[in-house]
């Protein structure tokens, strides 16, 4: 791959065999200059391996009907009569609708914030205020989701909650943001960005460490402001790390949590909250149907890896920078 | 040496610091203020509401003290043995699990960052291909119940060791960060890969493995879906188990309509799940909060790469 | 296959730091076939003609019931209240080993991971018996797994029999529909106490602060709620008073449990063998519609419909709740204030006087009909079925397993009536910490009704309370009900397909009716949503389901 992109004239001049038979010379000679490279990727290849391969049989149980008797080798074959359940609900479109539409809105709202965030405190000059903030904005992470979500419905109940109290300081009238339909999307999202910014700038902020001194210095003589060094100099930087990452969130689309999202559910939103996930587990399939949640699970996961697939290519188009 | 080089570059700025750069710094501040504030009020929350009344805190009326004061969840908390078995098996599993996946996520994510390597794009498809598809829980037991690892704290070390996200995130820092002449420079001084790995790369490379360490920390002292799964004896679990059942069973126990003296058992779990609820989450987050800022000074190492290059 | 991957052990193994885990990853598993094989290795032979009655190293009668010491291993439900260390701990399960010589190895399912934990042992690690960790699903999908009862019950388990013989359409509730027994009750036959479901409680103290009689019909509710509303019975000066709190999420609180002025409990009801649906009737729209209104002058907490139970529970020790559905006032308020609410009688609404019915069923069968089964991995099911047997055939034994040893959290009179006790007990370990650590509450064999514990009122006045509660308004009750019957994974799976949707449906159109109102085109709507989303497939259901046509 790599080798024919260094050989191109070589590959004009001689015959096809030539060329192959130079390549695999080439690549031959690679492979034994680097033989500890290979070493050390035994341990995480071993773990794959074994850890992700040997199960892989199991999908086979999305096509089939399970019966632990008869274990999963045994069991019979049903053809996509899972697939063919899980389209034909009536409420397939929506359950689709809002996965998509929650997942879209938490990428688009909660991809940009983490960057922000690291940027700002890559500007912080005094070291003691970074590294408090760093540590103050990272601490949410840890708070389980069941805690947070109570946390929301106190903070923002229409009777007692502090947001409310602000609201009405401000002569407005009190809102009902867990019960209303439209609030649902934005209470998720950015409750979900409270939680994880500061996590997920972590990369940034050390991706960020690596920019040279001297590059600002010398940028700093030619009259350059702050904001043109971040944009030409720590934006460039960063800008690998970056397109990785939204690579891979993209790749998570069809994936939204559970958890929260059943927590957060209520009678009054149901409309926008019900999602793959929650509805799968109400329908109670998902414990009495163990291919039913592996069908499911590999619908999802075909839709994730293909958007991953799209969107790597385009990546490699244009940034240069890719998954493989 | 790094605080020896920022200083002096903050000076320099200071002097000749334009408007524009003044302004920018004020914004910097005020925005990061205004996070802090966003961020701050709710974990302040979370510690107030550990040393109140439950009623309070639901009710809406705790705001900025704690109010109907009561020690009561951290000693409800403290007086739980299984807490301090937990500890200490999370902290075994922590340490050791994080120093395992180290090792193996940094030396995969370096050999899958070097160009130079006949067939690495194979082996990352493959390894995200496992991203997205799996067995399922079932044909995974199967495979560890296979290995004999089924209720061995092995088991929880290895489980989580390596993630192919964080692999991603080494090799794409490395193909980054490490300039290509460098590793020429090494090799024609005779420098073989492991050395050059170990003297150099490794040294050079603190930032990332300081986020990796503490990915890998934060995910074994956060786990408990494995030993949920693989383990039976209790002296054997981690933290976690207790506080998804401290957390959970009273969630469960209310929303599925209660019959029998249950619906009194229930009530009690309750009681008892709001008066630790806040307090479980302080005692069993410190210790993995505090590992953060000693990472932190790594952070700013990664500097050397510049200076190197230039 | 094995070989290769112990081989991978290995390998893994040796990647880690060596020797740093020796000792950390013993093995332990000892397979319960070691220890049972023994007795049973030759075939069902009667034993010497001087002995008792054997079958290998089985005993058919009395205690001990093995003669070599055999070991089980049963997999079990461990309640978060468990302080016992292990179940073999527990007096009853020691008594039993003491007295039958088996000796059984508990595997405990933390409470709240057995959603995960059992189907992994039905698929890959059968256990010889699950107690309380199997629904009516897992059995249904994994009959291969479990032994069939039904011509062993009568040889190995004849107190079993005679015992279910005297509870009302036993044997429907507990054979599935291939006609097979797989599994054994547990817990208790009957509950008064929960017959009654959710009670409706009123502050009676605020009633006479603003002048009204306890309330009889919808309308003078209405009057009651808004005096609540504006006479400031609390006191406190502020009109901060919710006359009537709802919370969707508590199981008593839900604001169905105020339907039944209008004839209605659910979604449904049955009359005459027939299965009608509420949803789309006149009742329905009158019951919304009325709450409508409470709902538009504040007379209702509409955040009842997405508030937390811990929210519910906080509101109401603030004092500021007129009225409310629970389980006992008791449960919710301080000795003092909790006197000041008494339960009120099912009311009536115009137009539909005499149709006033209230949720609860009385003397509902509250057993646990897949509490016990034995999976095919046990050795001897026979020996297994003997060991349950013996613990089911004595009322004090059931007991001791229910709330661990008598004179502490019971004991029984020389009539043989057993009764309630209620030891001193610190906040750290409450009755209900005994009952699940000195006891398996929930896990012992079907108490029936005649061996039900009762309570002397002055010590536990809540248990009197409901009993006299559920039994004042036994009239209100539905006098049809859905039989309790197992049906076909497929039945499960059809049926759930449509409810999801459609309850889903129906909660958020009662949930935004009541907000918003009910107009003349958005009843229509609902009627025409509820077609499509399969409402009759729904109710046909549900018919041939009484109809027993599966």
């Amino acid at each position: 791959m790599n080798s024919t992109s260094v050989l191109p004239k070589e590959a004009q001049a001689g015959t096809l065999q030539n060329v192959k038979a130079r390549q695999r010379h080439q690549t031959i000679k690679l492979m034994k200059r680097n033989v500890a490279l290979y070493l050390f990727l035994i341990p995480a290849v071993a773990y794959i391996a074994v850890f992700h391969y040997a199960p892989m049989y199991g999908i086979q149980l999305a096509f089939k009907s399970f019966s632990p008797a008869e274990g999963i080798w045994g069991s019979p074959w049903v053809g996509f009569k899972w697939f063919q359940m899980f389209f034909e609900s009536p409420r397939f479109w929506q359950l689709f609708g809002n996965t998509v539409i929650l997942s879209f809105y938490s990428l688009v709202a909660g991809f940009p914030i983490p960057i922000i965030l690291a940027l700002l405190l890559n500007n912080v000059g005094n070291l003691k205020f970074k590294k408090f903030a760093q540590t103050i904005t990272y601490m949410p992470h840890f708070i389980s989701v069941v805690v947070l979500v109570g946390m929301i419905s106190v903070f923002f109940s229409p009777r007692s909650g502090f947001i409310n109290t602000i609201i009405q300081a401000f002569g407005g009238d009190p809102i009902y943001f867990m019960g209303e339909a439209k609030y649902f999307r934005h209470l998720y999202v950015w409750s979900g960005i409270w939680q994880s910014m500061g996590w997920s700038s972590i990369i940034y902020i050390a991706a960020l460490s690596g920019v040279s001194p001297e590059l600002h210095e010398s940028a700093m003589m030619d009259g350059a402001s702050k904001l043109k060094r971040i944009w030409h100099i720590d934006l460039p930087t960063i800008m690998p790390t970056m397109v990785i990452l939204l690579i891979m969130s993209c790749g998570q689309i069809m994936s939204v949590g559970f958890e929260k999202v059943f927590l957060m559910q209520n009678s009054l939103n149901n409309t926008v909250s019900e999602v793959i996930s929650t509805y799968t587990y109400k329908i109670g399939l998902m414990q009495a149907e163990y291919s039913y949640s592996t069908a499911i699970g590999l619908f999802n996961n075909i839709i994730n890896f293909t958007i991953l697939i799209l969107v790597n290519r385009i990546s490699r188009k244009l940034s240069g920078s890719s998954l493989w | 040496m790094t605080s020896a080089l920022k200083p002096r570059s903050n000076v320099k700025n200071h002097i000749r610091e334009p408007l524009c750069d003044r302004v920018f710094s004020a914004i910097v501040y005020v925005l990061l203020a205004f996070i802090l504030i966003l961020v701050l009020y709710p974990l302040y929350f979370v510690v107030v509401a550990s040393f109140s009344d439950p009623t309070y805190v639901n009710s809406g009326t705790l705001l900025l003290y704690p109010k109907g004061f009561t020690m009561l969840g951290y000693e409800r908390v403290f007086s739980d043995d299984r807490i301090w078995t937990g500890y200490g098996n999370t902290i075994i599993y922590t340490v050791f699990g994080t120093i395992l996946g180290l090792f193996a996520t940094i030396m995969a994510g370096y050999s899958l960052s070097r160009k130079d390597l006949p067939g690495r794009n194979i082996v990352m498809g493959l390894m995200v291909f496992t991203m997205y598809f799996g067995g399922g829980l079932i044909p995974f037991y199967m495979v560890v119940k296979g290995l004999g690892m089924v209720n061995t704290r092995i088991a929880l070390v290895i489980m989580g060791s390596v993630s192919v996200y964080n692999i991603i995130i080494v090799r794409s820092f490395f193909t980054s960060t490490l300039p290509q002449e460098l590793q020429e420079a090494a090799f024609i001084d005779g420098c073989g890969n492991s050395r050059y790995f170990f003297s150099v790369v490794v040294p050079l490379s603190q930032a990332i493995i300081a986020v990796i360490a503490l990915y890998l920390a934060v995910g074994y002292w956060n786990a408990y879906f494995n030993a949920m799964i693989f383990i039976t004896d209790k002296d054997k679990y981690p933290l976690q188990i207790y506080l998804r059942e401290i957390l959970l069973t009273a969630k469960t126990a209310e929303s599925t309509p209660v019959s029998g003296q249950d619906a009194e058992t229930a009530a009690l779990l309750e009681k008892m799940v709001e008066v630790v609820k806040y307090g479980v989450i302080v005692v069993s987050t410190l210790p993995i909060i505090c590992v953060y800022p000693f990472l932190q000074k790594y952070f700013v190492k990664g500097v050397m790469i510049g200076a190197i290059k230039g | 296959m094995r070989k290769h991957n112990r081989y991978l052990s290995m390998f893994l193994a040796a990647l880690m730091a060596a020797g740093i885990f020796a000792g950390c990853g013993e093995d332990n598993p000892t397979s319960s076939s070691e220890d049972t094989s023994s007795g049973n290795s030759s075939a069902a032979s009667t034993g010497g003609s001087d002995g008792p009655a054997m079958e290998g190293n089985l005993y058919l009668e009395g205690t001990p019931i093995v003669k070599e010491q055999e070991t089980y291993t049963i997999a079990v439900i461990r309640h978060t209240l468990c302080k016992a260390d292990s179940f073999n701990d527990k007096i009853g399960w020691q008594q039993a080993e003491e007295d039958t010589n088996i000796h059984i190895e508990w595997i405990e399912v933390v409470s709240g991971t057995e959603g995960e934990k059992v189907p992994i042992m039905l698929a890959s690690d059968l256990p010889d018996a699950f107690l309380g960790l199997l629904n009516e699903s897992h059995v249904a999908k994994n009959m291969s797994q479990l032994v069939v009862l039904n011509d062993l019950l009568d040889k190995y388990a004849p107190n079993v029999v005679e015992q279910y013989a005297q509870v009302p359409d036993m044997d429907s509730m507990m054979k599935f529909p291939d006609g097979n027994q797989y599994t054994l009750a547990t817990s208790l036959q009957v509950s008064h106490d929960d017959d009654g479901d959710s009670m409706f409680f009123m502050n009676m103290k605020w009633l006479e602060k603003v002048g009204k009689e306890v309330p009889t019909t919808t309308d003078e509710l209405y009057d009651v709620l808004k005096a609540f509303k504006e006479g400031d019975p609390n006191g406190n000066g502020q009109a901060d008073e919710i006359p009537l709190e709802l919370c969707e999420n508590n199981w008593a609180a839900g604001i169905m449990k105020f339907a039944g002025p209008w004839g209605i409990t659910g979604n449904y009801k049955i009359v005459d063998g027939k299965f009608i649906p509420t949803v789309n009737t006149q009742a329905y729209r009158d019951f919304i519609e009325y709450f409508h209104k409470l709902a538009s002058e504040g007379l209702i907490d509409v955040e009842g419909f997405s508030q937390t139970n811990q929210q519910f529970y906080a509101k109401l020790k603030e004092y500021v709740c007129g009225a409310y559905g629970g389980w006992t006032p008791q449960s919710n308020f301080d000795t003092e204030t909790a006197k000041e609410y008494d339960m009120i009688m099912p009311l009536t609404a115009p137009g539909y006087e005499g149709q006033t019915v209230k949720t609860g069923e009385w003397s509902r069968f509250r057993g646990n009909r897949t509490g016990f089964a034995i999976t095919t991995a046990c050795e001897s099911p026979e020996t297994l079925l003997r060991w349950w047997d013996y613990l089911s055939s004595d009322t004090k034994r059931k007991w001791t397993i229910a709330y661990g040893e008598e004179g502490k959290c019971w004991e029984m009179d020389e009539s043989g009536q057993v009764w309630s006790l209620f030891p001193d007990t610190d906040a750290d370990y409450t009755r209900e910490n005994m009952k699940y650590t000195e006891g398996s509450y929930g896990q012992q064999p079907l108490i029936l009704e005649s061996e039900m514990e009762r309570n002397d009122g002055d010590l536990y006045p809540d248990a009197v309370l409901r009993y006299n509660w559920s039994e004042a308004v036994k009239d209100y009750y539905e006098k049809e009900v859905l039989p309790q019957r197992f049906v076909t994974p497929e039945k499960t799976n059809e049926k759930a397909m449509i409810e999801t949707d459609l309850n889903d449906y129906i909660k958020n159109f009662l949930a935004t009716s009541v907000i918003n109102g009910v107009t003349d085109e958005s009843w229509n709507a609902h009627l025409q949503q509820l077609e499509a989303l399969g409402i009759n497939e729904w109710v046909q259901w549900y018919q041939d389901f009484l109809d027993k046509k599966f």
